[in-house]
């Protein structure tokens, strides 16, 4: 394809929150989905799957109302820093097929890709197109595609419809992309509607329009449209990385003024935004503490902090605090910058300890927020995040290695449980060999814990009844009120059979027993506690 | 999506119950009753959670329907969750039952379990293993003792213990007997769990028992917070 216009893709990921959120719940797939606004039941539609659109439901809907259409219907929301993310992802993919990718501010799942210079990896286009459908669909994502020469063009010929358009020339795209109709263009509804009223249902038709005439009679989306439409809206590709921002915010019900509990509260959230930057391969650069709440305050000194070469400078000169206002809400704002990139959590808490230390609250905050700048994290510095995790796992190492030397080299070990079916055969203790960091599973209720003892406690002989009630000997002469079994384990027939009648017992005293009867033995024991 | 009931209680004082998971927290007006809004789902500032407790010495004393175990196995889920080591320090002769804490979704092959004969060297491998620094739970249950423990009463033994601790960054759980408490001034926050077989709001069902943890003492918060957390009970019980 020779062209005067150096060719570019525009790519649609189509209803980019709802695959967002498909991809996050991939069982409800067969289900209808529609993602909302905001939680609660006033929450507005924004995108469906063809389940919740052939159940009736329309996007702009209610969320209260298309439960009653469809009562079995999942949603959910996708909030800014999720599809913040999700832009993000697709463009680290998309930057893989060409450095020269450019995004769509005002519609997330939209973005333009370049071929110059790029025509000894892919000789044609279409190698292009062929390279980017398949790295989003790896991705788990659909989308369409469309080969032209202008972003607007392109835009209008994706939205279209067809999955894959390769434009030869221009007046080719000129032509499609008049025929796509409005309500492809996101325009909102109301705007579709009055158009449509007016028999304006393509781009074409709103073209044939006067220019004065658009901007007086509809409004400035649509107009905006227009002027994108006619070439003469000024929307340069640039190509830039979306920007990316973590924040963690927290409320306080009833405020709280005391300095330490807060900086426990921000260690917890700082925590949770260091890992989600190492997740995105990203370090912290700056961090911006928000301190908002009723009374008034101030900072002793406005002085910033920044940190190079483990050494502190300080800047007097930038001061960062906003004063209180007595008739408004107070609000302290304070910035951490670092020299150098960092995922240290210990050092960014030290520095804001030091902060913390000369601030005087004479207020409750009842809000917390915290911002952050990031950018691309070396190599080195994710490896170290890895390693080190939170604990210095050689120096546990070595603990474990004096606890050894003073009590045993068995005294160091590790549960495992095995496939026995008596108690005291599901569990064994090995040898540690070495500590890992933990991973543990997935729970949705946890459990009981009993206690259990290595070896089981032979009680009296029968459980006695006296003038108190029916008793356990042997156990402090426990008062029985409920017992609930019996379950009977079984087994060892091939070497020595064992036969035993598991019970709980709740005690007069208030302690749950974990006992059996051994039917082999006629013997009750105490195999331990429900703790 | 968790729900949250702001409710007052009598005396006004703001009481913030929230269920997440299965969790309800109701705390009492002047503590840090707080819903965290970041971009997971929302969870209460709870006060027995690993991040709450940082930098403290805590106890778990043993009472009637005692849910000692629990509590502690609570604790370590969560240090767990925030990749924490953890070591479990108690007696040869008894210990928590392997199975039920793999199932409450503890990493058991992460875990150190040392296992020694008595009350004092539990104490000097607790002091080993936080002095090092690279352990951020150390679970000392000193009842699997009985009782006989009595070196956890030695306040000079203990102030070690809480210094180490706040050092490092830890925390060191104590599970004690009843009537057998720690030196009071090196411990932080003193808890008590409790079975409760009463139904508590609409997620009991059958073969699930509501556990209470509730704050005896506090030093550095307001104490009088209670935490609710529904379990279920282990096989064969309901």
């Amino acid at each position: 394809m020779r062209c005067v216009v150096d060719p570019m893709v525009c790519v649609d990921i189509f209803s980019f929150r709802l695959q967002l959120l498909l991809n996050q719940h991939s069982a409800w797939r067969e289900n209808p989905v529609a993602v909302v606004s905001h939680p609660g039941p006033r929450g507005v539609i924004l995108e469906m799957n063809s389940h919740a659109s052939a159940a009736g439901i329309a996007t702009g809907d209610h969320f209260i109302n298309a439960l009653s259409l469809c009562p079995v219907l999942r949603s959910a929301t996708i909030g800014d820093e999720a599809l913040a993310k999700g832009v993000m992802q697709l463009y680290r993919l998309l930057e893989k097929v060409s450095p020269q990718v450019s995004f769509c501010r005002d519609r997330p799942g939209i973005f333009w890709l370049e071929w110059t210079g790029m025509e000894r990896l892919f000789p044609s286009i279409e190698g292009v197109a062929d390279a980017v459908l398949s790295q989003v669909a790896h991705e788990g994502f659909r989308a369409r595609l469309c080969v032209g020469f202008t972003r607007f063009g392109t835009l209008a010929v994706v939205r279209s419809g067809k999955e894959r358009t390769v434009l030869t020339s221009i007046s080719d795209e000129v032509r499609l992309a008049r025929q796509t109709r409005l309500c492809r263009m996101n325009l909102d509804n109301a705007n579709v509607k009055r158009l449509e009223r007016l028999r304006l249902n393509t781009i074409g038709d709103l073209l044939r329009l006067p220019r004065d005439g658009v901007r007086r009679r509809f409004s400035h989306q649509v107009e905006r449209l227009y002027d994108m439409a006619t070439g003469t809206a000024f929307d340069p590709v640039v190509s830039q990385m979306p920007s990316y921002c973590v924040q963690e915010q927290l409320e306080i019900e009833g405020g709280d003024d005391n300095a330490s509990r807060l900086l426990f509260a921000i260690r917890v959230m700082l925590s949770r935004i260091i890992s989600r930057l190492a997740a995105d391969h990203r370090a912290l650069v700056s961090l911006m503490v928000h301190l908002k709440g009723a009374g008034h305050t101030k900072w002793h000194d406005g002085k910033e902090a920044l940190v190079g070469d483990n050494s502190i400078n300080e800047n007097s000169d930038n001061r960062r605090v906003d004063a209180a206002n007595d008739s408004e809400s107070p609000h302290i704002m304070t910035v951490v910058n670092l020299a150098k990139p960092s995922l240290d959590e210990m050092q960014i808490m030290d520095l804001l300890r030091l902060r913390f230390e000369s601030l005087t609250l004479s207020y409750s905050v009842t809000e917390v927020l915290l911002d952050t700048e990031s950018t691309d994290a070396s190599p080195e510095q994710l490896t170290l995040f890895i390693l080190r995790g939170k604990r210095d796992l050689a120096a546990a190492e070595r603990a474990l290695d004096r606890v050894r030397a003073m009590f045993g080299a068995k005294s160091v070990t590790r549960a495992v449980v095995d496939s026995g079916h008596l108690p005291e055969a599901s569990y064994r203790f090995l040898p540690l060999e070495r500590l890992t960091f933990p991973a543990p599973t997935q729970r949705t209720v946890p459990r009981l814990l009993r206690r259990v003892y290595h070896r089981p406690v032979a009680l009296d002989t029968r459980p006695v009844r006296d003038i108190s009630g029916l008793c356990l000997g042997s156990v402090g002469g426990q008062i029985i009120q409920t017992m609930m079994g019996p379950y009977t384990i079984t087994g060892g027939w091939w070497a020595r059979s064992v036969s035993r009648d598991y019970y709980y017992v709740y005690t007069k005293n208030k302690t749950l027993l974990w006992v059996y009867f051994d039917r082999h033995r006629q013997r009750w024991f105490l195999q331990g506690r429900v703790e | 999506m968790g729900a949250a009931d702001i409710t007052r209680d009598h005396s006004g004082s703001a009481i913030v119950r929230q269920l997440i998971e299965g969790r309800y927290l109701s705390l009492g007006g002047g503590g840090m009753d707080t819903v965290s809004r970041g971009s997971e789902t929302p969870t209460p500032l709870c006060p027995w959670r690993f991040s709450s407790v940082l930098g403290q010495v805590v106890e778990i004393e043993a009472t009637g329907r005692s849910a000692q175990l629990t509590a502690a196995s609570l604790l370590l889920y969560d240090a767990q969750r925030e990749k924490e080591t953890s070591a479990w320090i108690t007696h040869s002769g008894g210990c928590f039952y392997p199975p039920d804490l793999s199932m409450s979704g503890v990493d058991l092959a992460a875990l150190a379990v040392i296992r020694v004969e008595n009350d004092l060297s539990m104490l000097r491998a607790a002091d080993k293993l936080l002095r090092s620094g690279g352990f951020g739970l150390v679970v000392v249950d000193l009842c699997a003792l009985g009782h006989t423990a009595s070196a956890h009463r030695n306040s000079g033994i203990m102030f070690r213990l809480s210094g180490v601790t706040r050092k490092n960054n830890g925390v060191l759980a104590l599970l004690t007997s009843f009537g057998r408490n720690a030196a009071s001034s090196a411990v932080s926050t003193r808890v008590r769990a409790v079975q409760n077989k009463r139904r508590h709001g609409d997620d009991m069902r059958d073969g699930r028992i509501a556990v209470t943890i509730e704050c005896v003492r506090e030093k550095r918060g307001n104490g009088g917070w209670t935490v609710h957390e529904v379990c279920c009970g282990p096989d064969g019980m309901c």
